[in-house]
């Protein structure tokens, strides 16, 4: 029992000599698109949104030995491109914004390499005008839940390079995320 | 051996090309240095016991293993296969093979210091030359790729004359990428002409005039200058820029870089550059430089020795000037050394269009090539 007691404490006390907890901020590219559903008096038809635009993070991250987390809150906008190839003639190119949460946890490959999974959780927001030609748009749900594969590369002890590709919950196409972070 | 420039080898802080390259810029034929690295830094040991020394590995890296030859003559083959399935798992799914490289060259040095040496590189492709007008031009061809003199001045100057790759931002392997194809510096662009390279520990600068490749048509024929040059700000961190101008009787290009190259821990690292490229179509009376923009950032993730993650973005705006559609690539996968003289590869594609006219479905491509360096 004693020696259980002492492996544990011997294992907090490593731990807690490892972890260092420090807050991030990040901003760079964001890019996905999703499905349009549009509609003009009985007709439908299906076209794509493609989005574009920066994104902004912010939270803590927590660094042990080999492994790690992060949690940070995420803000973007940037401007979209709807339609253009249907039936319906229908093309909008309206701003958007988003809001939302990210967290990652991720392996340290070395001490400046990092590779893991990052799961954002976010809603956008966006409006899609009815064209002169009376169609109107169905978007895909605002909130969206996200799952990418997380590579970092710390360039210095505070400044890191991130990037993530993943999917975004109805879309079946990709996101992209690039970002700088900073460490203090 | 034969092997394109893989400037991401800054993250074993070997800083400069011509530590491992006989070119300088990096690309083409490794030196015995060069080939004793590769076996016993980047590719894995799993062939070898535990107890075989990494010196013994070096010395079987040789054109015929460890069989010395003699010091004047230094032989190299490649081969690169490259299978492709474009939009994989959809009904537009598709697939391809490309024999992308087959090459043969020798290297002869005319002392053994290896201050004057003769290349000369015959390369055979089964794909057409983008510069091919005819029918007869896109079947299976034989070329020189290379060949070049290289005399070493003095301690820090190198002189080549002969058909070599422009010097001009960071040479990489990928010669669809943007920094390459795009900026007329891709697989069959190496131009005939002189370079002077210039090479400190901690900075190089490379002049090049050229006259264009000796198989193309005179008035496509790019005749100019090329410049590049990187300062390492400190140990594996290092910053550049190049500068292209020249001019056929078709067209005009202005081409400027700036980049960089910085070393993570052992054997990982990042590239990124970072330029625009002016085209004038000399045919149409008063036409314009058409100016486009693009980006490349490549990171190389060391797991274990002779196992990397590969990532790669590239982004590209046909005209900076309107609001011109914009290309992105991605490229996710792994870059392994499994065995001695042997690369494969593997990687997802996912190509982005915005596009302000019409939004744009993604496109996807499974890649898979195999690389074997003789």
């Amino acid at each position: 029992m004693k020696i259980l007691f002492a492996s544990s404490f011997i294992l907090f006390i490593s731990f807690k000599s490892f972890a260092v907890q420090q807050t991030f901020v990040e901003a760079g590219f964001i890019q996905w698109s999703e499905t349009l559903t549009l509609q003009q008096d009985l007709s439908e038809d299906k076209d794509l949104a493609n989005y574009n635009g920066v994104v902004l993070n912010f939270g803590q991250v927590k660094t042990y030995a080999r492994w790690g987390w992060r949690a940070g809150a995420l803000v973007g906008s940037g401007r979209a491109v709807g339609g253009g190839s249907n039936s319906l003639d229908y093309l909008a190119t309206p701003a958007w914004s988003l809001y939302g949460l990210q967290a990652d946890l991720f392996r340290r490959i070395s001490g400046q390499v990092q590779l893991g999974v990052s799961i954002p959780l976010v809603k956008h927001q966006i409006t899609w005008e009815k064209s002169a030609t009376d169609v109107s748009v169905k978007a895909a749900r605002n909130a969206m839940f996200g799952v990418g594969l997380l590579m970092t590369w710390r360039l210095t002890p505070a400044v890191e390079l991130n990037q993530t590709i993943g999917t975004y919950g109805e879309s079946a196409q990709g996101f992209w995320r690039t970002s700088l972070g900073y460490r203090f | 051996m034969q092997a394109n420039a893989y400037p991401d080898f800054i993250g074993y802080k070997y800083s400069s090309c011509i530590t491992c390259h006989y070119n300088g810029q990096g690309g083409g034929a490794l030196n015995d240095y060069g080939r004793a690295l590769f076996a016993t830094e980047i590719t894995a040991r799993s062939i070898y016991s535990k107890k075989t020394e990494e010196d013994t590995i070096a010395s079987e890296s040789g054109f015929l293993g460890s069989k010395e030859l003699p010091w004047w003559i230094r032989p190299g083959m490649k081969y690169r296969g490259l299978w492709l399935q474009n939009n994989p798992g959809s009904k537009q799914s598709s697939e391809k093979f490309y024999n992308m490289q087959t090459e043969a060259g020798v290297t002869i040095h005319f002392d053994e210091e290896q201050k004057l040496i003769l290349h000369w590189l015959q390369g055979y492709s089964t794909m057409p030359r983008p510069f091919a007008t005819n029918p007869e031009e896109k079947k299976p061809f034989w070329y020189n790729k290379e060949y070049y003199l290289r005399w070493q001045a003095n301690e820090s100057l190198w002189l080549y004359l002969g058909q070599m790759d422009k010097a001009f931002g960071i040479r990489h392997p990928d010669h669809t990428s943007v920094t390459r194809y795009n900026l007329g510096l891709g697989q069959f662009d190496q131009s005939q002409g002189v370079i002077a390279h210039v090479i400190y520990p901690t900075w190089e600068v490379a002049a090049n005039a050229f006259v264009g490749n000796q198989d193309e048509e005179a008035d496509f024929k790019q005749k100019g200058f090329s410049t590049t040059g990187e300062y390492e700000v400190t140990e594996g961190f290092r910053i550049g820029a190049s500068v292209l101008d020249s001019k056929s009787e078709q067209a005009q290009w202005q081409r400027l870089a700036l980049h960089t190259r910085k070393a993570l821990t052992k054997g990982s690292s990042v590239l990124f550059e970072a330029g625009e490229y002016k085209n004038k179509n000399l045919q149409i009376a008063n036409a314009k430089f058409s100016q486009s923009g693009y980006f490349f950032l490549q990171n190389l993730m060391r797991i274990t020795r002779g196992y990397n993650i590969l990532s790669g973005i590239e982004y590209r705006k046909q005209d900076l000037e309107t609001d011109s559609t914009e290309r992105l690539k991605w490229s996710v996968g792994t870059l392994f050394f499994p065995l001695p003289r042997t690369e494969m590869r593997f990687a997802f594609v996912n190509g982005k269009t915005y596009n302000p006219d019409a939004a744009t479905v993604d496109s996807w491509q499974l890649q898979s090539q195999l690389h074997v360096s003789w």
